[in-house]
């Protein structure tokens, strides 16, 4: 793999003009950042930090007032490069009135698949996202969970080199959001290059690799996830279950060293872990109730 | 049969055809190399720049470019006829009359035609590469896109039009339920309602999807996730534009189907009575008010015989009668679902109550100026004459004719003739007899000595004749050619010696005289004819050269081969009258004559034959003069036509349906590419503006542009309404009216430039042909319908190509 | 809390919906069978009370097809209407014909109760849009369209008397009064469309159920419909005595007519007498409400009918104010002319006048100008003064006796007479009682008058006789046109004096000059001087120096020249 970035930005800037063409809005302010090969790479920022429409930018979506784009080698106008890319919109907007099995095929034909690749890849995808049980039924009946799986699978169809997904966790319940990471970090296995803008911390933390948080259009902070949440003041140590002597020896030892500690308590499963915990648990026994006491 | 024809244009032959294509592509190019870079913006002119000169084939573009202008600009030089034909249709779809004007300008010039040949010849090549280039489209994808399109219009019901179709077929009844309607118009009605519900039922659903096509799918963003992908935005564009006329097609397609089936089956059923010829007999026939049947029979002397019956009583009495009353009924709604194949007069002109040639009759105070008059009866020598061009044997048509031999029994003998077919119309100045329409008689004419006569003087309709040459055209004209030969060389005597001098129109009617002249000799096919024609071939020249030295030699070449073949010429240039028949005219139906091959010289045995000895060079001279003393006959060009075998009626309707199709193709392809760069609603007011001021306002925008319209500037006439003033009451003398006046010339320019761009829509109305059964003639109807659609495709495509590639697709 | 303020809310609102709901339905309801009364709404009686008449109904009959193109039209019907007639017209200047009748149609559906709509297309279809076809079938077809197109318009909108009388003009005047009038009035009794089968079009000659013998009778069925019409609601036309006289005025015409076509039967004598049975008693003796003179009646049987009127008036009129309006009225209508028209008309001797003019212009036409052997009288005062005449064998006074009293002596043995043939023959008795002209109704006239039967001698003596009459100025060469038409114009001449009302009738005094205009033209065939002195001189000096360009007699000379070829003898 070339060491290439496969998106280099450099200086990138974009206002926003009005009818009269007098400037509204200074969407991005010279931004430069780089994604390299096989990387997961997150855009952070609140809403209006300008992450949509770099991303737009990448894609050709929008023309930047200055600065430089380069993805996949080509500047993002260029057509070509769009066969190894792979892009979720922010909501998925597809075409209403095909059902999922036709909307993959016609993304597929815009790819000029071979008819027999194109049927066997919208199997396999419909399967992937877990849309079977709604393969015929038009777009127009989706929930908004499902119209980001088929989303996903629309930007999958070409197993691009480069996806871009635009807040692909949101609007999904926990399971669903669980699916998508899973199938993030697939992508990440094949040695895709994915690049991520969300605002739900929690899904980027544990997907990218490397995040950019940008604000009012400048980039604020960037660098792998790992390091930046490094404390490095503190240490985390999880242990099993301890009883009150162990953990009283613990103390002693680390007040010897002169450590001070500063919290000690049973980490609480995440109410996520716990949603996921009884779902699984009531799908294998189903019929298993809770029965209020008072009644 | 009176429907206005206009003229036919000049553009006939395959070979016009490939430079009219190449032309339009060329014309497209040289635009769009002017254009993009204005649109495109600093970006687009370097890629279109580059494209065009950079890459592995530039040198070879520059090359093809030199050589295929280098080409067109020769062609062009020989038939500058051709180039303003091609120019002049082309320009007519897009600048209306001043494409005509322009066009006219080529004519006579060949370097005009030449370099415009070759500057859209280089500029096409030029760019061949760049348009095509940039464009690589994918036609897989643009079919996709089509696809999807159509899935689209289909699965949002946009084709509940159909429901609306049945519903106006099933009550037409209502609408066309006129009873006592003559049998033409009762066919007319049908037809023309179909086409027109089907051109303004689909109209708004056409319009709409086109209009929201694009924006729709802007606002929705769902344009992003195919944007995305390796699509170019063009490709979305043509994709859009195919969809939609899937969809046009469709439509017009089922309910054209329809349609005719709807009106083949529901005519038969509406006629009830007409008259038509079966087996060389008059049958009259028509179901009675207590509904019986009546039919009369003409018989070739004598009173018809008539049978009236009940439709049982006579199947059961008279089988023969029923018999021939169902071929009847039916050979003459077939005369009415048909679609004449007619062959039209190359040109028509008249001769004065004196004989005299003139362009066009009198005006008998008509406002439609569509016929001008002849004046009838013996005092008057007025005709008009129809000249046809390459008449030949196969415009024959075989009919029967009732032969009565000795003892009068009558035999039916099927035969090849002649089919005419008039539509004269009656202006009496006194009632005369009005039990007869006026009596019309054919002249066939072969005036070869009168051409000749007129050609050796340059005598042409409105042209000036060679002055000098009129005595020598009285010698020709009276027959003694030897005198004629001793004029010849007594001319070529006067130039040699500088007497005469060659000037301008001399020299212009002599050269267009003599190359008349050697027109006329050329299909003897004989020595002696060819002879001449060199000879006059060489003196046309010499005049159009001017130079009399050549002129004396060629005029005295030319008195020899005279002198040398006087007999010949004597014997074989005559000038031949066979008046044909005479039959009062029936108004405003297609009175029909049979002419047979061989007509007889009045008044004496001799006979002569229609093609042999009548037709000269392909040409056929038919004159019409009016028999009733002081009546008038109105004549114009479509009036009077050889009517081949007909054409089936299905295929003249098709024909109006490709027109319509073509209609809704343009309506898509405008909508689409205005709805690149405007929204929804605004694309849809552009469209709705362009349907109402195409169809009922170009006429009157060009007479407002023309100036030929009466009344002042619009401010002038908005002031005249304020102050109640009428248009010849004159406005007091002050600044404000200078300002006025001024205010209005400029608008009236603005006029002239939306009158230039708004297409004539009424041009794609073909159903004034078909409810008339006549075939739409290619050159004066259907051309016009597809060079129109195609003179606004290429623009438009330029446009909604480069305004949706330089576009954020970000709905505000 | 919250529901119960929401539900009296809910509750608040049925009631107002309930007490709207009482005005609507008193307004609204739909028209019940109009026996019951009250049963239906307010809006509903308004529509059908007669003196509003709104409802679509009451209008006319209902059309389908309209009510549908109004309602699709929603506000544009004005817009489209416009558009449409802007198209017939250019339909009708482009002779586009069939897409005229389509327009025009359309533009009725749109405004059926238009009156002028009715009214401008049905007179252009029979006037203009005729005119402009060659051939006679089709101009009577398009002027049966016309009518055909008025007679839908009074079913279409009934209100309006004046589409009823636009029938009756179309039927009768159009008809009867064209340049075509001969073979309108032919088709008229045998249509040239074989759907007829040669019988008459039942939408144009029917009256109510029977069928006319004569467009006349129909334009008088129509004239009768439009003044019941007008009863109702009156026209604004013209006067209402003027309109309500129509019927009679047809009826004269119908007599007119036949007399024109040379129909001198006991059939056009009955017309007549019904004409004038028609002008005087039915017309005679309608009411009208006259401005100043309160109730009248045309031709008042006495006084005491006009006084018995002024219990109807709701102002008090003096007898003298009553007959100063009947004065007017009768000026207005031309009452007494006419009655004295009919009256003569009716009479024996007037239907001779005509009937020998008539015979007269035959003549001419049938050629026998040229005066052969016709012998008649000089000039009548000969025949008072019969038996003093010296110098005259008796066998010749008998002749010239004979010739007083047959008026004309045909002389038979003449070598080149032209030999009396059975189609020649015009019996000419000129006995007091009866005048025989046996005009075959198509067929050529013939002239016979055979003195020979009655004298006893024998042809040579005759001719001698005859010309030594000839020679003594007693007897003159006439040719038998000649005879006719001077018999006729003296008769007519007696006619005019008789009733000075007819000297004021333009056509009457024209059928004078237009005998005139004939002897003239007999005269200048032969280059013969015309004689000073011959009947109806009178009217015709009077009418020479009228004015410089001789008054009426270039007119009449011009109808001489357009009738020319077309008369059918």
């Amino acid at each position: 793999m070339s060491n290439e970035p496969v998106i280099s930005i450099r200086n990138l800037s974009k206002i926003y003009r009005d009818f009269w063409g007098r400037a509204k809005v200074q969407a991005v302010k010279s931004l430069s950042l780089d994604v390299q090969q096989g990387e997961v790479f997150g855009l952070l920022g609140p809403n209006g930090s300008g992450k949509t429409t770099t991303v737009k930018m990448l894609l050709g979506l929008l023309f930047p007032t200055d600065g430089e784009i380069t993805v996949l080698g080509e500047p993002p106008t260029n057509v070509e490069k769009n066969e190894r890319i792979g892009y979720l919109p922010e909501e998925s907007y597809l075409y209403k009135f095909l059902n999922a099995e036709e909307t993959l095929d016609f993304y597929g034909k815009l790819f000029k698949m071979p008819a027999d690749v194109r049927k066997e890849r919208t199997r396999q995808l419909i399967k992937d996202v877990g849309l079977e049980h709604a393969r015929k039924r038009q777009l127009r009946e989706y929930s908004k969970g499902m119209t980001r799986r088929i989303g996903l699978a629309q930007a999958l169809i070409n197993d691009p080199e480069l996806v871009v997904l635009d807040e692909p966790t949101s609007g999904f319940d926990p399971m669903g959001r669980d699916d998508m990471k899973k199938m993030i970090a697939k992508l990440k296995d094949q040695g895709k290059t994915v690049v991520m803008c969300s605002h739900l911390l929690g899904d980027v933390q544990e997907i990218c690799d490397r995040i950019a948080i940008l604000y009012s259009g400048e980039l604020k902070v960037m660098g792998s996830v790992d390091e930046l949440l490094q404390s490095t003041e503190q240490t985390q140590i999880v242990t099993p279950e301890l009883d009150e002597e162990t953990l009283a020896e613990v103390k002693e030892v680390l007040a010897r060293r002169g450590v001070d500690v500063n919290r000690v308590e049973t980490p609480q499963a995440t109410l996520e872990d716990l949603f996921l915990q009884t779902v699984k648990e009531s799908r294998e026994r189903p019929g298993r109730r809770h029965v209020p006491e008072n009644n | 049969m009176g429907f206005d024809l206009n003229e036919i244009d000049y553009v006939q032959s395959l070979a016009d055809w490939g430079v009219v294509f190449f032309a339009c592509f060329s014309v497209a190019a040289v635009v769009a190399f002017f254009f993009a870079p204005i649109a495109g913006g600093r970006r687009g002119r370097a890629k279109l720049y580059a494209a065009a000169g950079s890459g592995p084939l530039a040198p070879v573009n520059y090359v093809l470019a030199a050589a295929g202008a280098v080409g067109a600009g020769i062609w062009s030089w020989q038939n500058p006829e051709a180039v303003a034909g091609f120019f002049e249709l082309i320009l007519r779809g897009v600048l209306g009359r001043a494409g005509r004007e322009m066009a006219v300008l080529f004519v006579g010039r060949p370097a005009l035609a030449g370099v415009a040949a070759i500057v859209g010849a280089f500029g096409g090549f030029l760019l061949l590469p760049a348009v095509l280039g940039a464009v690589q489209v994918n036609l897989g994808r643009i079919w996709t896109i089509g696809v999807l399109t159509w899935r689209e219009a289909v699965r949002k019901r946009t084709l509940f039009v159909f429901m609306v179709f049945a519903l106006m077929f099933m009550f037409a009844g209502w609408f066309l339920s006129e009873p006592n309607l003559r049998p033409d118009a009762l066919v007319k009605n049908y037809v023309i309602f179909v086409l027109r519900t089907l051109t303004w039922l689909t109209l708004p659903v056409v319009l709409l999807l086109a209009c929201w096509g694009i924006p729709d799918d802007i606002k929705a963003r769902s344009m992003h996730t195919v944007v995305t992908k390796p699509v170019r935005r063009s490709e979305i564009y043509l994709g859009r534009i195919l969809g939609y006329t899937f969809v046009t097609t469709a439509v017009v397609v089922v309910v054209g189907v329809v349609g005719y089936l709807w009106m083949i089956q529901q005519v038969p059923r509406a006629i009830t009575k007409g008259e038509v010829e079966i087996d060389g007999r008059n049958v009259r026939f028509s179901e009675t008010l207590d509904d019986e049947i009546r039919v009369e029979i003409d018989r070739v002397r004598g009173e018809p015989d008539v049978y009236v019956d009940t439709a049982a009583g006579l199947r059961k009495d008279q089988p023969a009668v029923y018999d021939l009353y169902q071929r009847a009924h039916d050979k003459f709604v077939g005369e009415l679902l048909t679609a004449r194949a007619p062959v039209y007069a190359d040109n028509l002109s008249f001769y004065d109550r004196e004989g005299v040639p003139t362009a066009s009759g009198i005006n008998v105070g008509d406002i439609w100026e569509y016929r001008s008059y002849v004046e009838g009866g013996e005092g008057s020598r007025a005709r008009a004459s129809y000249t046809f061009e390459n008449v030949t044997p196969a415009l024959l048509v075989d009919t029967a004719e009732v032969v009565v031999d000795a003892d009068g029994n009558e035999t039916v003998e099927r035969v090849r003739k002649l089919r005419l077919e008039s539509s004269f119309e009656a202006f009496r100045t006194f009632k005369g007899d009005m039990n007869r329409g006026l009596l019309v008689q054919y002249h066939f004419v072969k005036d070869l000595r009168r051409q000749l006569a007129d050609g050796v003087a340059g005598v042409a309709i409105g042209k000036l004749p060679a002055r000098d040459f009129l005595s020598l055209r009285r010698d020709v004209s009276q027959g003694n050619f030897a005198e004629a030969a001793g004029q010849l060389a007594r001319l070529a005597d006067g130039y040699r010696s500088r007497q005469l001098k060659l000037n301008d129109e001399d020299s212009a009617a002599l050269k267009r005289g003599y190359g008349q002249v050697a027109e006329l000799f050329e299909p003897f096919g004989k020595a002696w004819a060819d002879s001449l024609a060199t000879a006059a071939r060489s003196v046309a020249n010499a005049a159009a050269s001017k130079d009399d030295a050549g002129i004396a030699e060629a005029l005295k070449t030319f008195g020899e081969r005279f002198q040398e073949h006087a007999a010949t010429l004597e014997e074989k240039v005559v000038d031949v009258d066979v008046p044909y028949g005479a039959f009062a005219i029936k108004e405003f139906r297609g009175n029909i004559q049979y002419v047979g091959r061989t007509l007889r010289v009045r008044g004496s045995t001799e006979t002569l034959d229609l093609f042999d000895d009548l037709v000269h060079g392909g040409r056929l001279k038919i004159e019409v003069a009016c028999l009733d003393r002081s009546q008038y006959l109105g004549m114009a060009r479509p009036d009077l036509f050889i009517r081949t075998p007909d054409k089936p009626f299905a295929v003249g309707f098709a024909k109006a349906l490709l027109g319509v199709w073509l209609y809704f193709v343009l309506i898509v392809v405008v909508g689409v590419t205005a709805s690149t760069f405007v929204k929804g609603p605004v694309a849809t007011f552009l469209l709705v503006f362009l349907v109402l001021l195409g169809n009922f306002g170009y006429g009157f925008l060009q007479e407002v542009v023309s100036g030929n319209l009466k009344g002042s500037g619009s401010i002038e006439s908005a002031v005249r309404l304020y102050t109640h003033r009428n248009p010849n009451v004159e406005l007091d003398q002050t600044t404000t009216r200078e300002v006025i006046a001024g205010a209005d010339t400029t608008i009236k320019g603005g006029l002239w430039i939306v009158s230039k761009i708004i297409p004539d829509l009424e041009v794609y109305w073909l159903a004034g042909w078909v409810a008339n059964g006549v075939d739409v003639n290619w050159a004066a109807g259907l051309s016009y319908c597809v060079f129109t659609t195609l003179a606004y495709c290429l623009p438009c495509l330029l446009v909604g190509y480069y305004s949706l590639r330089f576009r954020e697709l970000e709905a505000k | 809390m919250s529901n119960q303020r929401s539900r009296n809310r809910k509750l608040a609102y049925a009631g107002g919906i309930a007490a709207l709901l009482i005005p609507i339905v008193v307004l609204g309801m739909p028209a019940g069978n109009r026996g019951q009364e009250g049963f239906s709404g307010i809006l509903a009686q308004i529509r059908a009370d007669p003196d509003h008449q709104l409802g679509e109904t009451t209008l006319g009959d209902v059309d389908p097809a309209s009510a549908t193109m109004t309602f699709v039209l929603l506000g544009f019907r004005g817009l489209a209407a416009n558009q449409l007639w802007m198209q017939a017209d250019e339909h009708k200047q482009r002779k586009q014909w069939a897409e005229l009748d389509s327009t025009v149609e359309s533009i009725t559906k749109l405004q059926p109760h238009f009156k002028k709509v009715w009214e401008f297309h049905g007179w252009n279809l029979a006037w203009n849009v005729s005119a402009e076809w060659d051939g006679v079938e089709d101009r009577y077809f398009w002027v049966k369209k016309g009518g055909k197109f008025l007679v839908k318009g009074t079913r279409r909108s009934s209100r309006y008397p004046e589409l009823y009388w636009e029938v009756g003009r179309v039927v009768g005047f159009k008809i009867g009064r064209s340049d075509e009038w001969r073979q309108f009035r032919r088709f008229f009794l045998s249509d040239p469309d074989p759907e007829f089968n040669g019988g008459q079009d039942p939408e144009i000659a029917g009256i109510g159920d029977a069928l006319a013998r004569d467009n006349y009778l129909a334009a008088r069925h129509w004239y009768y419909r439009a003044n019941e019409q007008d009863r109702s609601v009156n026209q604004r036309m013209m006067a209402t005595e003027l309109f309500r006289s129509y019927p009679a005025r047809s009826q004269f015409d119908y007599g007119g007519a036949l007399h024109r076509e040379g129909k001198f039967t006991d059939e056009a004598q009955q017309a007549w007498k019904d004409a004038e049975f028609l002008w005087l008693e039915e017309f005679g003796q309608e009411e009208f409400n006259s401005l100043r003179g309160g109730w009248i009646v045309i031709n008042p049987s006495s006084d005491e009918q006009l006084q018995a009127l002024t219990d109807k008036d709701d102002r008090i009129f003096p007898l003298e104010a009553k007959r100063k309006a009947v004065e007017s009225k009768r000026k207005l209508t031309n009452f007494d002319y006419w009655a004295a028209k009919a009256s003569s008309e009716k009479t024996e001797n007037t239907k001779l006048a005509h009937q020998l003019i008539y015979a007269g212009r035959q003549l001419f036409h049938a050629g026998l100008t040229t005066p052969t052997t016709t012998f008649a009288v000089a000039d009548a005062d000969v025949c008072e003064k019969l038996d003093e005449l010296e110098g005259l064998t008796d066998g010749q006074r008998k002749v010239l006796a004979a010739a007083c009293e047959a008026g004309v002596v045909w002389y038979t043995t003449d070598p080149d007479a032209p030999e009396l043939s059975e189609e020649r023959r015009v019996k000419l008795k000129f006995a007091k009682s009866k005048l025989e002209v046996a005009v075959e109704a198509d067929g050529p006239v013939v002239l016979t008058g055979d003195l020979a039967e009655t004298l006893e001698t024998t042809p040579d003596d005759l001719f001698a006789d005859l010309l030594v009459l000839r020679e003594a100025g007693h007897l003159v060469a006439r040719s038998e046109c000649e005879v006719v038409l001077r018999a006729g114009m003296v008769r007519y001449e007696d006619v005019l004096k008789s009733v000075k009302r007819l000297e004021e009738d333009t056509l009457s005094v024209e059928e004078g000059l237009m005998s005139v205009i004939y002897l003239r033209k007999l005269y200048d065939q032969d280059e013969l001087p015309f004689p000073t002195e011959y009947p109806l001189k009178r009217y015709w000096d009077a009418e020479w120096n009228a004015d410089a360009l001789h008054g009426r007699i270039s007119e009449v000379e011009r109808m001489y020249y357009r009738d020319q070829p077309t008369i059918e003898y």
